[in-house]
């Protein structure tokens, strides 16, 4: 099949792509767009690394097509910072040294940047219901686990 | 020895195969579609969850990809009082773990989904497509099957609904024709006074199913309206109903010997296929584990549907 | 004394990672940059016919296709006997036979699949007691001609691919009179690394000849010094680039693949090629941990103390044995563990199987001795009714006292053995042993292990550092080191930010770090990295306050012993008004008319471990009085386990570990800690490398296969799996020639798991396992073999009672 263009919203930019249906949104987003926090590990949708959110929901972007993301609203790493500020969910991840070699961590700051944004009151459990879909190798989760709790306590102090 | 003649191992790849993508906006289309090219390597998609990786696999050749999403017809959830529960292909995992009325009255499908793939995955993956991948690890299936549901299939030469314990043939093989897909899951109101519920034993917190017990079960201290369903994930080539449970849990007797006869039932099944392994043994479970779990995982949901005591 | 940076839990400085900048070989790209992918053997061991490529040239973008023959030689690091593409015949299913080089990867992609290749399949060998029987397949039929370090003793004509021997005293005789034995067979599976960047290089060969290459590694150094002796480049005209490593625990030390970028450019006029695996073809492709078989016979007398130790471990090294060569090694010059045993006899060798090759894993086979023998440690407590903690106390090492199984006398200040078990065993004494009340076919119980490591090195090991003061006062750290994720970058500025008074934020090491352009190092494994590198800067800053003295006693007119430099300033002492900030002096001092004097701030160090020895090949003893390692960690670590008598589910409740090392940075160290201990208990309980050795899956899957290289069938831990509680402390025992003290810590971490929670299930139901992984399927088998009446009465807690008599309806 020929290359078809499609329109994608990337963190809050509008940008039309040329994508072949060989590709998924991985590609799209890391080889086409130079989105490169977006990391991947198995591509078989296993390992979680490459989880973006799509229209407001982590996905692991390895399982989407790109030709079905024509009109889809994707946020990556990239687009948290505001005005070169990072958002709530990235300084809590400094500040509880929520990351060590870093190759999964976009994926879960992503993630954790959807619980904190849309789970106010979430539990450890459900915190780590969420992590289970992505895989860490170096820190053995609490510390990300400890950022994301922080995240949601700052927010709920209304800091910014 | 003799000289083989091989194509290289090509271990895994990035890029899926080429092949054009249809996005149909119509049932009618998406069937008139697949009619046309259901000769020629099509496939038809929906979450893409696994065919995502069976593309990268290159287990098939596909040339044609159809792709579901595009028809609201197909996706939802309705539950009417008494009617029952429908619920659309395409519905999401994450969308039926929203649904109060499949938590309340078809638990064992809501405990099922709540524990199938992981929390990202639950957005894309669609229990059509679980159904349809025919794996023996569906964890939708043992629920649906204790829960009686039928589902409804359509092509251009009709519709037809067929009761799901007839739907698996093999191992992801189903009696879906070339050109037919589901176009609704059908699952009757519960019996009166009934619980569901569905077990999974796993290796992690992520992990398919090592074994999956289901079972629905009303009124159980009344033998003349005792209704006990078992069914189960990831003991044979297709998920299995053991309909002998239900004559058996009919019979005079103490309760705990008809659960004995139902788990010596639900053995005969444990069988698992050429291509996952012996028969009853696979890479995540030897035969005599694997029916050591139906016995402690059929024992511990009815305990936990009849006593309320949670075992794990 | 307490420090102003060190101690404490400063950022991390590669920020970059959460911000979403952060730059690895998997991201690395040129202009011009052609891929390559390669393609593997379906058969374990067979004779390579023929191979038919022709097709893959037709396909469109397709540069150039290489098999074995145009690469003709070996490589590797200890043991040289690696095929760049399998040559005349293939050792293991997967193993690469072919690349194809295209302008895009998915040309390179398509081609592969038509790539034809003819065998003769040859008999293989999945285990070491087939590699070892009588008639086993010979798989490295030229082992004589292989280069070697020399340490390494291999055995031309068989599967061995080395044997190192350790003896003290006569254990064999002494073994004897012992009033108690215990003996047992312990086995444990290949393991994968699963770090998450997938191994990845790219490679050039620039116009004037110097070839480079961007990869994913631990250690720059290391990753040269290989490719300069394999391929015969000089090393000034090598440059291997560091860039953030995705992970490594062991799996990107020693054997990699940036041989086969630089060959394949090399071949093709120096264009840049990259080779960037996914997670399946890294399982085939990439060095695994070795499987292991380790048989013990260890000795007591009444009085409760250990007098011999027998052994023959034997490490399953699969297909290569590049490393797993130096890991025989170390695990039997280690044998004993922290005890002090009077007679030692062990024989350890890595054997060749037709499996993936193998490599280094996070604690240099610490974790298996010690999962092993800490086994051993308390069944003989328990043979002898005495209390295991209490028997531990009395064997273990005594530092300034005890000699090693090698005959090395640890220093006096090389640690504390002791403190760390008593800790571990005081954080869990609130911890009953029984059935739990409300579930009382889940039982509690607990279980510790005690253990000890250094970094296993040449005894030449060294590194060297550099400081730079730039011209606003801000530092320059250059050191060859790589980061990975541990974060010894983070804690080298913090070291420099207390020796000059500094604050860590004035201080950057680059993430990026090439082998021209830094000093050197020797490797960053065997948790030496913080400890080596460190020692360097601090001669590193004693060079540049030096420097600074100097150049401040001139701007001061006083001499330099009056001069100190303390919050980045330079001071006269006892006149806090006459100080000069650093910045004034960075490129020289310029006096009010104009004449500068001195010049550029550059301090320089090296550390070079003092005393390191080699070991008698006969004997494994210490060649003079002397040391193997610059230090050594000690440690505990306990759990708090419960065991489902009807799944055979482990959960571990509490992980404790107690280290007697001081800490850098808490939060560095918590995250070790962590991590170490949810690797360690995933290890114990989950993770396995699978392979069809008893042939039940013959005519399932093909012959050999490795046959669970996914998520889905080797089980990484999740963040639903991790225990609920852990809990840790350092003791801060200085050692006198470490960096403010502190040692390594990152592998210790990891030690002590599989041997308490195997410990533990022992304590609570008196089922002794010892094989790994301690999965529900083995330990249900298990407990059925050793205690069935167990499952039975916790079977019966799940029979139903209906309300009023309804069981008999």
């Amino acid at each position: 099949m020929k290359d078809v263009e499609i329109t994608l919203t990337v963190n809050g930019e509008k940008k039309k792509v040329r994508v072949s249906p060989k590709e998924s949104l991985l590609h799209v987003l890391r080889d086409k767009l130079h989105y490169i926090s977006v990391k991947a590990n198995c591509y078989r949708g296993e390992c979680g690394i490459c989880t973006v959110l799509m229209n407001g929901f982590p996905v692991k972007s390895c399982q989407v097509l790109a030709v079905e993301t024509d009109d889809a609203d994707i946020v990556t790493v990239e687009g948290l910072s505001k005005n070169g500020e990072p958002s709530l969910i990235q300084k809590a991840f400094i500040e509880k040294f929520g990351f060590q070699c870093g190759f999964c961590t976009p994926a879960f700051i992503l993630a954790g940047h959807y619980i904190v944004e849309n789970m106010p009151d979430a539990t450890d459990e459900e915190i780590k219901e969420v992590l289970n879909g992505i895989v860490c190798r170096c820190t053995g989760y609490k510390q990300i686990i400890d950022a994301i709790k922080l995240a949601l306590q700052w927010k709920k102090e209304g800091k910014s | 020895m003799s000289i083989k003649r091989d194509k290289a191992q090509v271990l895994w790849r990035e890029y899926f195969p080429d092949f054009d993508y249809y996005k149909p906006k119509t049932v009618n289309e998406a069937l008139e579609l697949l009619n046309k090219l259901k000769n020629d390597h099509a496939i038809v998609l929906a979450g893409a969850t696994c065919l995502s990786r069976n593309f990268r696999a290159r287990k098939f050749e596909v040339k044609h990809v159809i792709d579901l999403k595009g028809i609201p017809e197909l996706r939802g959830i309705k539950y009417a009082e008494g009617e029952g529960l429908r619920i659309g292909p395409v519905t999401t995992f994450h969308e039926i773990l929203k649904s109060e009325a499949i938590r309340k009255k078809y638990t064992a499908l809501w405990e099922a989904a709540k524990q199938y793939g992981d929390f990202e995955l639950k957005f894309r993956a669609t229990i059509g497509g679980n159904i349809a991948k025919s794996s023996p690890q569906n964890d939708s299936s043992p629920p649906l099957l204790v829960h009686k549901a039928t589902l409804t299939l359509a092509s251009v030469e009709g519709v037809r609904e067929v009761p799901i314990n007839e739907f698996f043939t093999g191992v992801t093989e189903n009696v879906l024709a070339p050109n037919e897909i589901i176009t609704s899951i059908n699952v009757p109101e519960p019996p009166e006074n009934s619980r569901s519920g569905y077990i999974k034993f796993r290796r992690s917190a992520e992990d398919r199913a090592v074994v999956g017990v289901a079972a629905l079960v009303s009124n159980p201290g009344d033998r003349s309206k005792r209704i006990i369903r078992l069914a189960y994930a990831s003991i044979a080539k297709t998920p299995v109903y053991v309909k002998e449970a239900e004559e058996i849990f009919r019979k005079e007797g103490d309760i705990n010997s008809l659960i004995d006869e139902a788990i010596n039932a639900a053995y005969k099944y444990v069988d698992l296929p050429i291509g996952h392994g012996k028969r009853g043994q696979d890479l995540r479970a030897s035969k005599e584990y694997r029916m050591h779990l139906v016995r402690v995982g059929t024992k511990a949901i009815l305990k936990k549907l009849i006593e309320g005591v949670e075992v794990f | 004394m307490t420090y102003k940076y060190v101690g404490k839990s400063v950022p991390r400085i590669d920020k970059d990672k959460v911000l979403g900048g952060a730059e690895f070989a998997f991201d690395f790209e040129i202009p011009g940059m052609l891929w390559a992918k390669l393609v593997g053997s379906p058969y374990p061991h067979a004779r390579i016919v023929s191979i038919d490529y022709s097709e893959a040239l037709r396909v469109p973008g397709v540069v150039r296709v290489f098999t074995g023959d145009d690469f003709p030689f070996k490589v590797g690091l200890y043991a040289a006997d690696r095929d760049v593409l399998a040559r005349g015949k293939t050792l293991y299913y997967g193993q690469p036979v072919a690349g194809i080089v295209a302008e895009t990867l998915q040309a390179a992609e398509e081609a592969a699949e038509k790539i034809v290749i003819e065998y003769e399949p040859l008999p293989y060998s999945l285990s070491v007691e087939e590699s070892l029987s009588p008639d086993a397949p010979i798989i490295h039929e030229e082992m004589s001609k292989y280069k070697h370090a020399v340490f390494i003793y291999p055995k031309p004509g068989t599967n061995i691919a080395h044997h190192t021997k350790v003896r003290k005293g006569n254990a064999e005789k002494v073994l004897k009179d012992a009033d108690v034995v215990v003996e047992k067979t312990y086995r444990l599976p290949l393991l994968t690394h699963y770090y998450l960047e997938p191994w990845t290089g790219v490679a050039r060969v620039r116009s004037e000849g110097t070839v480079e290459v961007w990869s994913s590694h631990q250690s720059p150094f290391a990753v040269r010094e290989l490719l300069s002796k394999s391929l015969n480049i000089p090393m000034h005209k090598l440059v291997v680039h560091h860039l953030y490593t995705g992970g490594g625990f062991g799996g990107k030390a020693g054997l990699l693949l940036e041989h086969i970028p630089i060959l394949f450019s090399m071949k093709l006029g120096g264009r840049p090629v990259k080779l960037r695996l996914t997670a399946r073809e890294n399982f085939f492709f990439m060095a695994q941990r070795a499987g292991y078989v380790l048989k013990m016979k260890t000795g007591a007398t009444k009085d409760g103390r250990i007098i011999a130790h027998w052994g023959e471990y034997y490490l399953d090294a699969g297909a290569y044995a590049d490393y797993t060569v130096n890991m025989a090694r170390a695990i039997g010059l280690t044998a004993t563990g922290p005890y002090e045993i009077p007679n030692v006899h062990v024989d350890s060798y890595a054997v060749y199987t037709n499996k993936v090759p193998t490599t280094a894993f996070r604690g240099f086979t610490m974790q298996e001795l010690h999962t092993a023998f800490e086994s051993q440690i308390d069944e003989l407590a328990h043979e002898l009714g005495v209390d295991p903690v209490e028997f531990r106390a009395k064997n273990l090492f005594v530092p300034g006292k005890s000699l090693t199984a090698i005959g090395e006398r640890l220093k006096e200040d090389a640690g504390d053995p002791l403190t760390p078990v008593l800790e571990v065993n005081k954080i869990l004494s609130n911890v009953g042993i029984g059935p739990r009340k409300d579930k009382p076919w889940v039982i509690r119980s607990k279980g510790i292990a005690a253990f000890w490591k250094g970094p296993f090195q040449p005894s030449s090991a060294a590194s060297s550092a550099i400081v730079k003061v730039n011209e606003d006062g801000s530092v320059d750290i250059l050191v060859g080191t790589g980061e990975m994720g541990q974060g010894t970058i983070t804690a080298l500025t913090q070291i420099v930010a207390e020796e000059l008074g500094i604050p860590p934020k004035k201080i950057r090491v680059s993430p990026h770090r090439q082998t021209d352009m830094v000093p050197y190092t020797w490797q960053t494994v065997g948790s030496r990295g913080l400890f080596s590198e460190s020692m360097s800067l601090l001669m590193a800053c004693e060079d540049l306050k030096e420097q600074i003295k100097e150049a401040a006693s001139i701007a001061f007119t006083v001499n330099k012993d009056m001069i100190e430099v303390r919050d980045g300033k330079a001071c006269v002492v006892g006149e806090p008004w006459h100080c000069i900030p650093i910045e004034k002096l960075a490129i020289g001092y310029m006096n009010e008319k104009g004449v500068t004097v001195g010049g550029p701030l550059i301090g320089r160090g090296y550390y070079v471990p003092p005393r390191n020895v080699l070991t008698d090949p006969e004997t494994g003893q210490v060649m003079e009085e002397g040391h193997l390692a610059p230090f050594y960690t000690f440690g505990a670590g306990g759990v708090e386990v419960e065991i489902n008598l009807l799944t055979g589910e482990i959960k571990v409740i509490t992980a404790a570990t107690v280290l007697d090392t001081p800490e850098v940075n808490p939060g560095l160290a918590e995250g070790q800690v962590i991590g170490g201990a949810v690797m360690g208990i995933n290890i114990a309980l989950r993770e396995e490398i699978k392979y069809d050795v008893r042939r039940e899956f013959k005519g399932i899957y093909p012959d050999g296969m490795l046959l669970n290289p996914c998520l889905t069938g080797y089980i990484v831990a999740r963040a639903g799996d991790i225990p609920k509680k852990f809990e840790w402390k350092f003791l801060g025992v200085k050692q006198k020639d470490a960096p403010y003290g502190a040692k390594g810590i990152a592998e210790l971490t990891m030690i002590p798991w599989p041997a308490a929670i195997a410990n533990a299930i022992y304590n609570a139901i008196g089922v002794r396992i010892t094989d790994l992984p301690l999965s529900p399927e083995r330990v249900i088998a298990e407990i059925k073999k050793q205690k069935p009446e167990l499952l039975e009465k916790a079977m019966e807690y799940l029979r139903i009672n209906l309300k009023g008599g309804d069981n008999e309806h």
